[in-house]
């Protein structure tokens, strides 16, 4: 009775908790619950937790060291802008808005297939390097056409980024995720971050597993460029700098690397703090960078540092888990990953 | 046969490292190769497991040639291996590191993972079953749910060889697997690998220093000097042979 008691709950405490997350969602832009203030904050921090979720599958989870998230990110901004504002009627944009999203999703993957491929020869500092120049490269070819604003910017004229579309995104990104990285595909990534070649040697396809951490990860940083653009309104290659991609980093490492948890709280603290900080001016700029040394130094390893909440850990694994726990009589040690 | 190694030979800039090699392992069999510090034990492993690229020769299992590669091809086709320093997922849990050699055999691609159908959650029953299967047969079920780093040295030695055995080899090729063992535990792995061989039905060729282990469970040597073949046949002929003991342990000495 205990047992079952016990199933009911896990069965569904996730489900519910993302129902009423999204009936929040959906009621504080609806009945202005809150200072739209705070509604936009809460819009941002969701697609912070995006982009710092799909950057840390790459450098948590899989232990490289991407350093250009911004460019997969302005990729994805301007083509669902492009294909909002310019390909897709104006009055079924709103309605066609995700269709748009995935669209900069893909233009960003694609992009990433591009860069994946080069670097597989290298590693570490060089991939850090190929990434670098990644970001400015997208920075610079999108100064360079003209058709889409050059570096005056672009103008997005629809403000279709809303709080219950924020959350949506957040949702599907964390479940997308969460059930790569539990499952037999996405082992191979955590075996990458353990030894690369040990891993090659007992069958893990590693160009193979490189290419779809990549091109994941930059998707999600496309869909979060989209919503972005289209929450702003105005776009800019300036937007989508290295300063962004620090602060992409910064929430990673915050956060603590092969956690989405982690990646979670990060990507919150990171976002409010710096907003509560407006009064410091461009000095509140420096503190991005300060902070990752602090960090870097004290805590290494970050606030979750490779443990994950249990609730992000598929329902059918845990209680696989808790059956081999039980089996033996040991006792149940929630694993890292 | 089922392992053919024909006139293998690799270059390190000037250093000749492995010279006409010739090797032929029988299926079925428990083959040892010996030979002093730096004879190129290791790099033969290493040739065959397609971490180098031999410049010239030949490698074939079961006929097929395994030159060119990748060493996660090669694995495909049915070699798998442990490392002479141990190289185990260490943060990783202990099921996880032998959950992660069914790469290729877990059957479900990357869509179904994404969307954790009924079907991907039966596959992942039946791998972990099998992982705690295999870990059943080298008493580490028991710290299943333990990180790889937590385990004794002999245990990570067993899990590495565990984990191995998970892709299904038809060659498993052991590199020292008795390396910093006190003499009980390799008593204990001398008969575990005989067991391995009957249990699984799986040929082994294996690297060894520890002489006295190599001699009593090896059906045939092979052995290296200076990355090169100096001798080849039953353990009693490889004792008494005069190139092996002046190679290996000097002139004026006989092995025990």
């Amino acid at each position: 009775m205990q047992v079952q008691t016990s199933r009911w709950t896990s069965r569904w405490a996730m489900p519910l908790l993302v129902a009423a997350g999204f009936a929040l969602a959906w009621a504080i832009p609806r009945y202005e619950l809150i200072n739209p203030y705070y509604d936009l904050i809460l819009m941002y921090i969701g697609i912070n937790i995006i982009l710092t979720v799909s950057l840390n599958l790459v450098n948590g989870y899989m232990g490289e060291f991407s350093v250009g998230h911004a460019g997969f990110m302005a990729v994805g901004a301007y083509v669902a802008s492009v294909l909002t504002m310019r390909v897709i009627p104006w009055d079924m944009a709103p309605y066609l808005f995700p269709l748009a999203l995935i669209g900069g999703g893909i233009a960003a993957g694609i992009v990433a297939l591009l860069v994946a491929i080069p670097s597989f020869r290298t590693r570490g500092d060089y991939l850090a390097l190929v990434t670098l120049a990644l970001n400015m490269i997208v920075k610079s070819v999108i100064e360079n056409i003209d058709a889409i604003g050059g570096p005056r910017g672009f103008l997005v004229l629809l403000r279709l980024t809303s709080l219950p579309w924020v959350y949506v995104w957040v949702v599907i990104t964390l479940w997308a995720i969460r059930n790569f990285i539990y499952s037999n595909p996405g082992r191979g990534v955590l075996a990458i971050r353990e030894d690369e070649v040990a891993a090659e040697l007992v069958g893990v396809r590693t160009r193979e597993v490189k290419l779809r951490a990549f091109i994941i990860s930059a998707f999600f940083a496309g869909v979060a460029g989209g919503l972005y653009a289209h929450l702003l309104q105005f776009i800019h290659p300036r937007n989508f700098d290295i300063l962004k991609s620090t602060e992409i980093l910064i929430m990673v490492y915050l956060g603590g690397i092969g956690s989405m948890m982690g990646s979670i709280l990060g990507a919150s603290i990171f976002t409010v703090l710096l907003e509560a900080l407006r009064f410091m001016g461009v000095w509140r700029m420096a503190l991005a960078p300060l902070l990752l040394v602090l960090l870097m130094i004290l805590r290494p390893t970050g606030i979750m540092g490779l443990k994950e909440w249990r609730g992000l850990i598929p329902l059918d694994e845990r209680l696989r888990l808790a059956r081999l726990a039980a089996r033996k009589g040991g006792q149940a040690r929630a694993s890292g990953n | 046969m089922l392992l053919e190694i024909e006139d293998l030979n690799l270059r390190f800039g000037g250093l000749h490292a492995v010279r006409d090699v010739r090797l032929q392992v029988p299926k079925g069999a428990l083959y040892g190769i010996i030979g002093p510090n730096g004879a190129g034990k290791t790099t033969v492993f290493n040739l065959i497991s397609g971490v180098y690229r031999p410049d010239s020769g030949d490698i074939r299992l079961e006929g097929k040639s395994l030159v060119g590669l990748l060493p996660s091809q090669v694995v495909a086709r049915g070699v798998a291996r442990t490392f002479q320093n141990i190289r185990l997922f260490k943060d990783l849990s202990v099921l996880d590191n032998v959950r992660i050699a069914h790469y290729q055999g877990a059957g479900y691609g990357l869509w179904p993972a994404f969307l954790r159908t009924p079907g991907v959650r039966r596959r992942e029953d039946a791998v972990t079953e099998q992982a705690m299967a295999l870990l059943e047969v080298f008493d580490l079920a028991d710290v299943a749910l333990e990180p790889a780093r937590s385990l004794s040295y002999g245990n990570q030695r067993k899990l590495e060889i565990a984990r191995a055995l998970a892709t299904s080899p038809k060659l498993l090729l052991l590199d020292e697997p008795a390396a910093g063992m006190n003499p009980a535990e390799v008593v204990q792995l001398a008969d575990l690998i005989q067991d391995l061989r009957q249990r699984f039905g799986v040929t082994i060729l294996l690297i060894e220093h520890q002489m006295k282990m190599v001699m009593s469970i090896c059906e045939r040597l092979t052995v290296l000097d200076f990355g090169q073949v100096i001798a080849e046949g039953p353990p009693e002929e490889i004792r008494t042979n005069p190139r092996v003991l002046e190679a290996y342990l000097g002139r004026g000495v006989t092995l025990a």
